[in-house]
């Protein structure tokens, strides 16, 4: 079905190979994962096997690509896809129409199929991918997890003989990863459609008994990493709270409404020195406006907030953000110098932090990060994980006391995050001065807290202390840990505590 | 201002007899220099607004635009030197030249607005491709239409992500709006090009542009109505062209 044969790309203007001698054969019929550190080339072929390089990308290629008995390189586009479709990582940036009925049907009216034929395939991928009663529906009112699925039908409604998805879940809660991976396999098991997933999120993909191929630096590798299985060691130790410290966040009865609908209803929490707290839940659920709502980037409609001991939103963000660093879900949202030198810098200059301290710390943390060669580079041109590095080392240089984390994570191998983790940990609990991270523990009072959001469960075993779970608007859950994991299960949550975490191994 | 589900006779009319009056009224307002025509193309569209369903008050930015409006009538009136007294500075030629600007700028927001709220996206976008526009331009309409507000909440989101690292875009003045453009501009053009990126491989690899025409599922048909508010469309142009060359 998909023969690549010694085949190899370097991307135009890069100085190594994204793919080097890759020869993978894959049946018809299979379900394969396709697994690998950061940068080691699985984006890279999916493209590849969907043609979506050859002829279309300026770059030097070496071997063959075939699909379907077709020559990717010999093909338009337009008829390669009718053997094999790629789905992207953001649905969002997949649908060309309004309305999921539209959206399913518009590659077969593209083909100029007979509206009978057209209505009778979308009734039956939308039956496949269990989507019937969204039919109607506006594509900007679906949740994430929903979105995905109209994305894969509208492929699947087509009747290609191969759909590769490319980290479909990155951005999807436990529960709406573990149900499209399964969809998946049954879709794999009963249409005999063969299905390529590039993924990280291998704990949830393993039990259903996928082909596990796995790259590393662009070559294929004949047995994973071991952390990209699992991670094999705690990645820091973790500090309790300080109870009888004044706490760093204290809100109560925060409610905020958008658009006539309550996204956060009455909520109420504190943050003491030390602690490190994940915040779970579907999405929708409200996590990223609660991390909003505590800094007053959203107006809320009552409730109180203060932060650092300042009041929300009386205190401007923009001097809130002395004490305060937040990244944003997405890595880009935050890059906008020409280097990454000066994006690194860039809240420190904003807030006129002593630069001869700043300078030091970026250079050190750069070069920890695998960063110091590229300084001159513009940020765009880095890979996710890199920017997502830069990202919390910008957020980090000005010694923020608190630390909001939205889904900072998401897409990266345990490498990326491990290294993370310890950078923020050094950032919140010991002193400046020098590299981060030289300096003596704080006085558990000076102790820092960071509040991250996160789906990946492996985080929070490692490295957080407390456990809120947001849903409908709502904490329904804050416990400590490593309790909090058996109490997610009490309430029916399994794919949040899934059994690789459920005994604590700190 | 978007489209307002409902089933009133406006949103049952044709997409493109709705475009057609919408341009015809645009046009004839700056056309004439009747002071009659702007104000009653306005006192047409709350009509017509309220029958479809949006009363005026619910009309996002109507304040703005009654303000707006007043503020033009009360700088013509007060300004302009012509004509004779009516209460201090104001002057009927000044009254007269105030109520017919304010009048063609309120006809136009108003008969936008009414064409925007009973006219669902994809039903024009089919409609102007069965009257003959190449599909890949309906789609171009379809496709605005879908980004604009992806890209809106994509604003917020960055101008959130500077906002908390100390760019201050709380504060007041000229450097504010500097600011602004300087740091929203990339990661916002960026954000664009890749969505139009991943759009573009996106549609192609289903096959759009593989043929000359395609299917629709979506059919708007032309009804009775839509005739007859045609041929009532034809006649005003037909008459209004009479007029004016009786006029010359």
């Amino acid at each position: 079905m998909i023969h690549l044969e010694q085949f190899g790309w370097r991307f135009a203007g890069a100085p190594s190979w994204a793919l080097q001698d890759v020869s993978l054969h894959i049946e018809p019929g299979e379900f394969v994962a396709v697994a690998g550190p950061s940068g080691s080339g699985k984006t890279t072929l999916a493209l590849a096997a969907c043609g979506l390089l050859l002829g279309r990308h300026a770059g030097d290629a070496t071997g063959t690509v075939h699909v379907g008995g077709k020559d990717v390189a010999a093909e338009p586009l337009q008829r390669v896809a009718e053997t094999i479709a790629l789905v992207q990582q953001n649905p969002e940036a997949h649908f060309a129409t309004l309305t999921v009925a539209d959206e399913i049907a518009f590659g077969m009216e593209n083909r100029c199929l007979a509206p009978d034929d057209i209505r009778r395939r979308s009734a039956e991928a939308m039956e496949l991918l269990s989507i019937t009663h969204l039919a109607d529906r506006s594509l900007a009112t679906l949740s994430g997890g929903e979105q995905q699925r109209v994305a894969v039908a509208s492929i699947v409604a087509g009747k290609p003989d191969a759909i590769v998805l490319d980290e479909p879940t990155a951005s999807l809660d436990p529960q709406a990863s573990r149900d499209l991976f399964r969809t998946l396999a049954d879709l794999c098991r009963q249409t005999h459609l063969t299905v390529v997933i590039i993924e990280h999120k291998l704990a949830q993909l393993l039990p259903l008994n996928p082909r596990l191929v796995c790259l590393e630096a662009g070559r294929l590798s004949d047995a994973p990493e071991p952390s990209v299985l699992s991670p094999q060691s705690p990645v820091l130790s973790t500090h309790s709270s300080v109870l009888d410290a004044p706490p760093i966040v204290d809100a109560s009865g925060l409610t905020v409404r958008l658009g006539g609908r309550t996204i956060l209803d009455d909520v109420s929490l504190q943050v003491r020195p030390g602690e490190t707290v994940a915040i779970l839940g579907p999405n929708g659920g409200g996590k990223s406006t609660l991390l909003h709502g505590l800094l007053g980037l959203v107006a809320s409609d009552r409730g109180s907030v203060r932060v650092c001991d300042l009041p929300v939103p009386e205190t401007p963000v923009s001097r809130l953000a002395a004490h305060v660093g937040l990244v944003f879900q997405n890595a880009d949202h935050q890059l906008v110098a020409d280097t990454v030198w000066h994006e690194a810098l860039f809240a420190t200059r904003a807030l006129e932090t002593p630069r001869a301290d700043a300078e030091a710390q970026a250079d050190d943390l750069l070069q920890r990060a695998g960063l110091a060669d590229r300084k001159r580079d513009h940020p765009y041109r880095l890979s996710w994980g890199q920017k997502r590095r830069l990202n919390i080392i910008s957020a980090v240089l000005h010694r923020p006391r608190l630390l909001l984390l939205d889904e900072p994570f998401a897409g990266q191998d345990w490498e990326n995050v491990a290294f993370l983790l310890e950078i923020i940990d050094q950032v919140l609990n010991r002193s400046g001065g020098g590299a981060v991270g030289s300096g003596e523990p704080v006085h558990p009072q000076q102790r820092g807290a960071c509040l991250m959001v996160t789906h990946d469960p492996r985080v929070v075993q490692r490295s957080c202390t407390r456990v809120l779970f947001v849903s409908d608007g709502r904490i329904t859950l804050d416990a400590s840990m490593p309790e909090a994991f058996q109490r997610l299960r009490n309430m029916g949550h399994d794919a949040y505590a899934p059994d690789e975490v459920l005994s604590p191994q700190r | 201002m978007t489209y307002q589900t409902g089933h009133s006779v406006l949103h049952r009319l044709h997409p493109v007899v709705k475009l057609a009056w919408l341009l015809w009224v645009t046009v004839a307002v700056f056309v004439f220099h009747s002071v009659a025509l702007p104000l009653a193309a306005v006192g047409l569209a709350l009509a017509l607004l309220w029958l479809a369903g949006v009363p005026p008050w619910r009309i996002p930015g109507a304040r703005a635009c009654l303000i707006l409006g007043v503020g033009i009538v009360v700088l013509h009136a007060v300004v302009a030197r012509h004509g004779e007294p009516l209460i201090g500075p104001v002057t009927t030629v000044g009254l007269v030249n105030g109520l017919r600007a304010a009048g063609r700028l309120l006809a136009v927001i108003l008969m936008s607005t009414l064409f925007v709220t009973t006219t669902e996206p994809v039903s024009l976008a089919c409609a102007l491709v069965g009257a003959g526009l190449p599909y890949r331009w309906g789609f171009a309409l379809v496709t605005a239409l879908r980004l604009a507000p992806v890209f809106r909440v994509e604003a917020h989101h960055v101008h959130r992500a500077q906002l908390v690292r100390g760019v201050a875009y709380d504060a007041w003045g000229p450097r504010r709006w500097w600011l602004i453009l300087r740091h929203l501009c990339m990661p916002l053009l960026v954000s664009a090009l890749r969505t139009a990126h991943s759009l573009s491989l996106s549609m192609e690899g289903r096959a759009f542009g593989l043929h000359r025409r395609r299917t629709s599922l979506r059919q708007v048909n032309i009804t009775r109505l839509d005739v007859a508010i045609g041929a009532l469309l034809l006649l005003s142009i037909g008459a209004a062209s009479w007029y004016a060359i009786k006029a010359t």
